[in-house]
C-alpha cells in the first residue's frame, strides 16, 4: 500500500477545507438563544435569561468567575493555568459554548423553548 | 563501541529528556487559539521520531514518561487524563503507520495523529464533563491537528534526517 | 428570569426569579433553602428536629421557624381529627420512608406497637418550648417545604422582584406576575404517568401543593407502598385517592392540608372542604375521576386526551 504524496496532499487540504466550512457554519448559524445555562460537573446550577439583564454582575463559582451582562455572558477568571475559558470570550448566542474543562464547568445558550407552562406541582 | 541495548537506552533517555523539555516549554505558552485542547504538540515531533528510529515500543515508553513527568511538572491532573489519552491514541495511530509508510511521508503519520489525538481528547472532554456539546469542538480541533500536524511532521522529518546522517557519519 | 436549581430537603428545587434583582433574589433564596434544609430536617446538629427527637421527653427550646410548622400541624390534625399527624415519624422510619433507612414490611405487631407513640395531642408547648414523651418522634417532612416556599415569597418581598415561581420537589408557590402580567400556568402531575399531567390550573399569587403515593414508593411482592403513612392504621394510606392537590395562599397550610386530604380519602376531603373551606382542592382518583372544587373549576383546563372525568365539586 503506497499512497501518493499528492494523494495525501489532496485528501488532507479537502479534510482542511470541509473543518473550516463546518467551523464557519457553526460559528456563524447563530443558533438562537438567550437563556445561559451554567453547568458545573454536569448538574445545572444557574439558567438566566440573558435578555432580561439590565446591569452587568459576577457569580462565584469557586474555581470559576462568570461575568453575566445584557445579552451576553463570559469567563471574567479562572483559577486554572491556561485560561482558556476566558481566553473563549463572550458568548452571545448557542454556536458555541464556554467551557473549562478543569473545573468541569460550561456554560452554554439555550432558546428557552418558551412553555406555557410554569411549574408542575405533583 | 558500547552495545546496541546500551545506545538504545541512551537514545531513548535523551528523547525523553527532549520531550519533557518541549512539553513544559510548550505550557508555559499561552495558547494562541482560546479553545481547550488546540495546541502545537511540539513533544508529538519527538514521538514520531522515536517510532521511527527506535521502534514502536520504545517511543511508547518514551511517550509514557513524559506524559507522567509532564503531569506531575505542570501539576494538571484533569490535565494529564485527558493528554494521556490522546498520546497514546495518537502514538497507536503512528505506530501503525509507521509499518508502512516511508520517513518521506512522515509529515502525513503526524497528522492522522494529531487528528487521531484530537478526537481522543475529544471523547475523554465528554465522558468526563458527561455531555455532547463539546462536539462543537470537533471541526476546530479538525483544523488545529491538521495544521499542527504537518508542522510537527515536517519538524520531525528535517530532524529524523539530520539525525541519520549524523549517524552514518559517524 | 434567573433560576436557581437546588438539592435540599430530599428533593429537586428550582426557583425562577423575574425583575431588576433577580439574581441577588436568586442567590438569597439559595441561601435560605440550605439555611432551612439543615434547621428542619431529622438529624444533624443544626436541627430543632434532631434535638427534639433525642430529649428524651426533656422540654428543648426550639426555632420560631420550627415552632410555626409544629403549631401549623396541630391545628391542621385538630381538624382532620389525626388524619395529620406530625409524630408519625416512628411509623414512617420502620416503613423505611424516613431518611437512610432500608424499606421494609413491618410486622402488624410491630405496627401496632408503634401507633402508641402516635399522638400530635401529646406534643407539649409552652412558650418557645416544645416536648413530646421519651419514645415518640416527630417529622417536619410534611411542612418544611411549604413553610420555606411562604419565606422565599416572603424574602422576595424585599428585592425588586417583579415575578417567582418555586418548586421545591413539585410543591408550587407563586410570587408576583409573568412577564406578561397574565397569570401562571400551574400543571398538575398524572399519579399513573408522572411524566404527564392531567390538566392546569392558572393561578395568580398562591401555593399550589400535591400530595400522593405515587411520588415516593417501593414495591414488594408486587404491591406498593407509598410514603405516606395513615396515622390511624400505620400502613400506607389505600384509600381510592391517587392524588390530593391544595390550592391555598400559603404555602405551609396548603402542604399540610394536601397530606391530611390525601389520607382523609374523598369522602373525607370533601367534608373537610364544606366545614373549613379557605382553600381549593383537586383530587385524583384511582377509578379515574378528577374532583375539582367550584372556586377552581373555571381556572382548571383538562389535558387533552385526558383519561380522567372531571368532577367538579
Amino acid at each position: 500500500m503506497k499512497l501518493k504524496t499528492t494523494t495525501l496532499i489532496l485528501v488532507f487540504s479537502l479534510l482542511l477545507v470541509f473543518s473550516t466550512a463546518a467551523l464557519i457554519l457553526i460559528r456563524f448559524s447563530g443558533k438562537a438563544g438567550e437563556t445561559a445555562q451554567i453547568y458545573s460537573e454536569g448538574e445545572l446550577l444557574y439558567e438566566i435569561d440573558l435578555s432580561a439583564v439590565t446591569q452587568p454582575y459576577t457569580i462565584d463559582l469557586g474555581g470559576n468567575t462568570v461575568l453575566v451582562e445584557p445579552g451576553q455572558i463570559s469567563m471574567l477568571g479562572a483559577n486554572c493555568p491556561d485560561k482558556l475559558c476566558v481566553r473563549t470570550g463572550a458568548i452571545r448566542n448557542g454556536s458555541y459554548p464556554i467551557v473549562c474543562l478543569p473545573n468541569k464547568v460550561r456554560i452554554i445558550i439555550v432558546n428557552s423553548a418558551k412553555d406555557d407552562i410554569d411549574a408542575i406541582s405533583g | 563501541m558500547p552495545g546496541r541495548g546500551i545506545r538504545k537506552l541512551t537514545a531513548m533517555s535523551i528523547l525523553s529528556a527532549a520531550a519533557l523539555i518541549l512539553f513544559v516549554v510548550e505550557s508555559q505558552i499561552p495558547p494562541v487559539v482560546a479553545l481547550p485542547g488546540i495546541k502545537l504538540g511540539l513533544a508529538n515531533i519527538v514521538t514520531l521520531i522515536a517510532v521511527y528510529y527506535l521502534g514502536r515500543k520504545e517511543a511508547g515508553a518514551v511517550l509514557l514518561v513524559r506524559v507522567l513527568l509532564g503531569g506531575i511538572f505542570t501539576g494538571q491532573a484533569l490535565a494529564l487524563l485527558y493528554s494521556a489519552t490522546g498520546a497514546v491514541l495518537c502514538w497507536a495511530a503512528m505506530s501503525l503507520l509507521s509499518v508502512f509508510v516511508p520517513v518521506i511521508q512522515m509529515w502525513a503519520v503526524s497528522i492522522v495523529g494529531a487528528i487521531v489525538h484530537n478526537l481522543g481528547q475529544l471523547t475523554a472532554a465528554m465522558l468526563v464533563m458527561r455531555t455532547a456539546s463539546v462536539l462543537w469542538y470537533a471541526p476546530a480541533l479538525m483544523i488545529a491537528a491538521i495544521l499542527s500536524g504537518a508542522f510537527t511532521g515536517i519538524a520531525a522529518q528535517f530532524t529524523f534526517k539530520a539525525l541519520s546522517r549524523n549517524i552514518r557519519e559517524k | 428570569m434567573t433560576t436557581l436549581t437546588a438539592f435540599a430537603m430530599d428533593t429537586y428545587m428550582t426557583v425562577s426569579v423575574r425583575g431588576i434583582d433577580s439574581f441577588e433574589a436568586a442567590k438569597a433564596a439559595g441561601e435560605l433553602i440550605e439555611e432551612y434544609d439543615s434547621l428542619f430536617s431529622v438529624s444533624g446538629s443544626g436541627s430543632d428536629i434532631a434535638a427534639i427527637n433525642s430529649a428524651a421527653g426533656e422540654p428543648v427550646n426550639i426555632s420560631s421557624e420550627t415552632l410555626r410548622q409544629i403549631t401549623a400541624s396541630i391545628e391542621v390534625s385538630g381538624r382532620s381529627g389525626g388524619a395529620f399527624d406530625i409524630t408519625v415519624e416512628p411509623l414512617a422510619d420502620a416503613w423505611g420512608f424516613s431518611g437512610g433507612s432500608e424499606y421494609r414490611i413491618p410486622s402488624d405487631l410491630e405496627i401496632s406497637q408503634l401507633l402508641d407513640k402516635v399522638d400530635y395531642s401529646r406534643i407539649q408547648i409552652s412558650g418557645n418550648t416544645l416536648s413530646i414523651p421519651d419514645d415518640m418522634k416527630i417529622s417536619l417532612g410534611a411542612t418544611a417545604k411549604g413553610y420555606t416556599s411562604d419565606a422565599l415569597v416572603a424574602l422576595f418581598g424585599s428585592y425588586r422582584v417583579d415575578g417567582a415561581v418555586i418548586s421545591l420537589g413539585g410543591n408550587v408557590q407563586t410570587f408576583g406576575t409573568k412577564k406578561d402580567g397574565s397569570e401562571w400556568i400551574i400543571a398538575i402531575q398524572d399519579p399513573n404517568d408522572p411524566e404527564r399531567y392531567t390538566g392546569t390550573v392558572s393561578v395568580s399569587e398562591t401555593a399550589v401543593v400535591t400530595s400522593g403515593n405515587y411520588q415516593r414508593y417501593f414495591e414488594s411482592g408486587g404491591k406498593r407502598y407509598g410514603h405516606i403513612i395513615d396515622p390511624a392504621t400505620g400502613y400506607p394510606v389505600q384509600n381510592g385517592l391517587l392524588s390530593a392537590t391544595v390550592i391555598c395562599h400559603s404555602g405551609l397550610l396548603s402542604d399540610c392540608l394536601s397530606t391530611a386530604l390525601f389520607v382523609l380519602g374523598e369522602e373525607g376531603a370533601k367534608s373537610y372542604y364544606e366545614t373549613y373551606g379557605g382553600f381549593d382542592m383537586i383530587l385524583i382518583t384511582s377509578d379515574g375521576r378528577i374532583i375539582v372544587t367550584s372556586g377552581i373549576a373555571g381556572s382548571y383546563t383538562q389535558e387533552k386526551n385526558s383519561p380522567y372525568i372531571l368532577e367538579v365539586f
